[in-house]
């Protein structure tokens, strides 16, 4: 008797569960004969998230642009302190390491005296009136120079501070500490606005972007009002009403994500020349970048789009599910 | 115990618009009951009271002793897969053929292909669409569309076929065949409600009939006919 029991209830159970696959292929085929036979709602639908999409592309590639462009402004900054000419070599190479001992310092390169001398030169080849200066002085008149690269940009502030303390004042000739503080604050000072208004702008264009797709997917609802109606007139359910909807939803944003992949890159690589030239001197190859991260990249978007087609979805049918 | 119960029931709209007052009726299985009246006399709000599509302000209504009155959203599909629907305006899938649009109905309900494919010819050709199941709805005439709705409206096998204004759309040849459609399936054992104010078409039925007049039931007869 237990056993006829357990028998029933099991195939109850595979019953319900292939009445429950039924429906699901059922649904899905109806979302996909719903995309193909309103091709040209469903073209449309799909160019306005391609669209959208190519916009948060283009908003990440501008943000990650800045973000290297920043990087490689503040690699070129360094603080130059030019010590005593008098100072011997030993007391020279003592500096270097008080200097190098400092907080907050990354590295420290020395320039010796001739160096810094051959680099004067070279820097005024051009001015003959520097070249003979130097002549009739008959000796070096530069001392040794030590070019400090702090490990955060913030850092800079603290090193300065402390190289006018008395403990390193006694073998520094002479520092435009205030030059190089203009220069590091006003570095500081764009790379926060820059992030400041970036953040801004990338959160009123995700949220003009999230508009647009939501209307498009009402639209799209709204043309189906008829359909949502007779659905629940010959005794759907509501999820089997909402079913082909969210699969068309997420039919949507694939398309949409592949396009706007396809597109992205041939993009790129117009125009990386000039972002190369931008990067002078410095090797940041956008498409390789976007390339190597391409699966999280597109990845997000796609998961992205498809819950916010799939919520737009919900909301606008919503109002015609009530029949 | 009446197949369709209609208890003391109004339908007041808000701004104090009364659809329906005080409206009592009992429609007993196999019955083919013709609802008569005047444009906006409450045939429709009865109709629309009778699938759920609207709620009673009071009173109460029955569907084979299920009190529907305040039937919940989730039970809704489960009354209309027991009351098939016609409408004067077809109500079809537009982007679906006549095949699709009939199949539909027993596919949301869970019935399987093989099922499927066995019963909508069967269905069709009551309607005497077998030759059309391809064609979609553009493609056919008024009273085409109105015979693919009415075999939709029969793939659940409903115990109550409810045909508001069928023929409203429809000329006289049309309308004749639809109606010999419905004798045809109410001869099958299915309660028909037929709401119409067509006179000539209920005067030709000789059926039971029941007048409406701003929102009450006015008169029942058992073999009546369309008088106002």
């Amino acid at each position: 008797m237990v056993a006829v029991s357990c028998l029933t209830k099991l195939k109850g159970v595979i019953y319900c569960n292939y009445m429950l696959l039924r429906s699901l292929a059922r649904v899905t085929n109806f979302g996909l004969q719903g995309f193909w036979r309103n091709l040209w709602l469903s073209a449309v639908t799909v160019t306005i998230i391609t669209l959208s999409l190519l916009s948060v592309s283009l908003l990440a590639t501008i943000s990650v642009l800045s973000s290297a462009a920043l990087e490689r402004l503040e690699e070129r900054i360094d603080v130059s302190v030019y010590l005593k000419p008098e100072l011997k070599a030993d007391d020279i190479e003592l500096a270097r390491r008080q200097i190098e001992s400092i907080p907050g310092v990354k590295s420290v390169m020395l320039i010796s005296s001739a160096d810094a001398l051959e680099r004067f030169r070279a820097k005024h080849a051009s001015n003959p009136l520097i070249s003979e200066s130097i002549l009739e002085l008959g000796q070096n008149p530069l001392g040794a120079t030590v070019v400090v690269k702090a490990a955060t940009e913030a850092g800079y502030q603290s090193i300065l501070s402390e190289l006018e303390t008395s403990r390193h004042t006694i073998y520094i000739q002479e520092a435009r500490f205030d030059d190089y503080r203009k220069v590091v604050n006003t570095v500081s000072d764009i790379s926060g606005r820059l992030r400041q208004i970036g953040g801004v702008v990338t959160a009123v264009f995700v949220a003009i972007t999230l508009l647009v797709v939501f209307n498009a997917i009402r639209i799209n609802i709204y043309t189906h009002r008829e359909e949502i109606a007779i659905m629940r007139l010959v005794g759907a359910t509501s999820w089997f009403i909402r079913g082909p909807f969210w699969v068309e939803s997420v039919l949507y944003a694939g398309l949409a994500t592949l396009v706007a992949a396809a597109l992205f890159f041939p993009l790129l690589s117009l125009f990386q020349p000039y972002i190369s030239t931008m990067f002078n001197g410095y090797e940041f190859d956008m498409v390789r970048y976007f390339s190597v991260r391409s699966l999280p990249f597109f990845g997000l978007q796609f998961v992205a789009a498809s819950l916010l087609n799939v919520v737009a979805s919900t909301v606008a049918m919503r109002r015609y599910l009530r029949v | 115990m009446p197949l369709i119960q209609f208890r003391n029931v109004s339908k007041i709209y808000p701004k104090g618009v009364i659809a329906l007052k005080d409206a009592s009726l009992a429609i007993d299985e196999g019955e083919f009951v013709s609802i008569v009246g005047q444009s906006g006399t409450g045939k429709t709000t009865l109709v629309k009271l009778l699938i759920a599509e609207e709620e009673a302000t009071e009173g109460r209504i029955l569907v084979s002793g299920w009190d529907i009155t305040g039937i919940r959203q989730s039970e809704v599909p489960i009354l209309r897969k027991q009351i098939g629907v016609v409408f004067q305006d077809f109500k079809l899938l537009l982007r679906k053929t006549v095949f699709e649009n009939v199949a539909f109905a027993l596919e949301v309900a869970g019935v399987s292909s093989e099922q499927v494919k066995s019963i909508v010819p069967q269905l069709l050709k009551i309607v005497g669409l077998e030759h059309k199941a391809e064609r979609f709805p553009r493609e056919l005439s008024g009273g085409e569309q109105q015979r693919v709705v009415i075999a939709r409206a029969l793939a659940h096998r409903p115990k109550i076929l409810v045909a508001d204004e069928p023929t409203g759309n429809l000329d006289s040849i049309n309308t004749s065949e639809i109606i010999e459609l419905l004798k045809h399936i109410n001869e099958f054992g299915t309660t028909v409600l037929l709401v119409t104010h067509n006179r000539e078409v209920v005067n030709g039925l000789k059926r039971r009939v029941v007048m409406m007049d701003g929102g009450r039931i006015v008169s029942d007869q058992a073999k009546g006919r369309y008088l106002l």
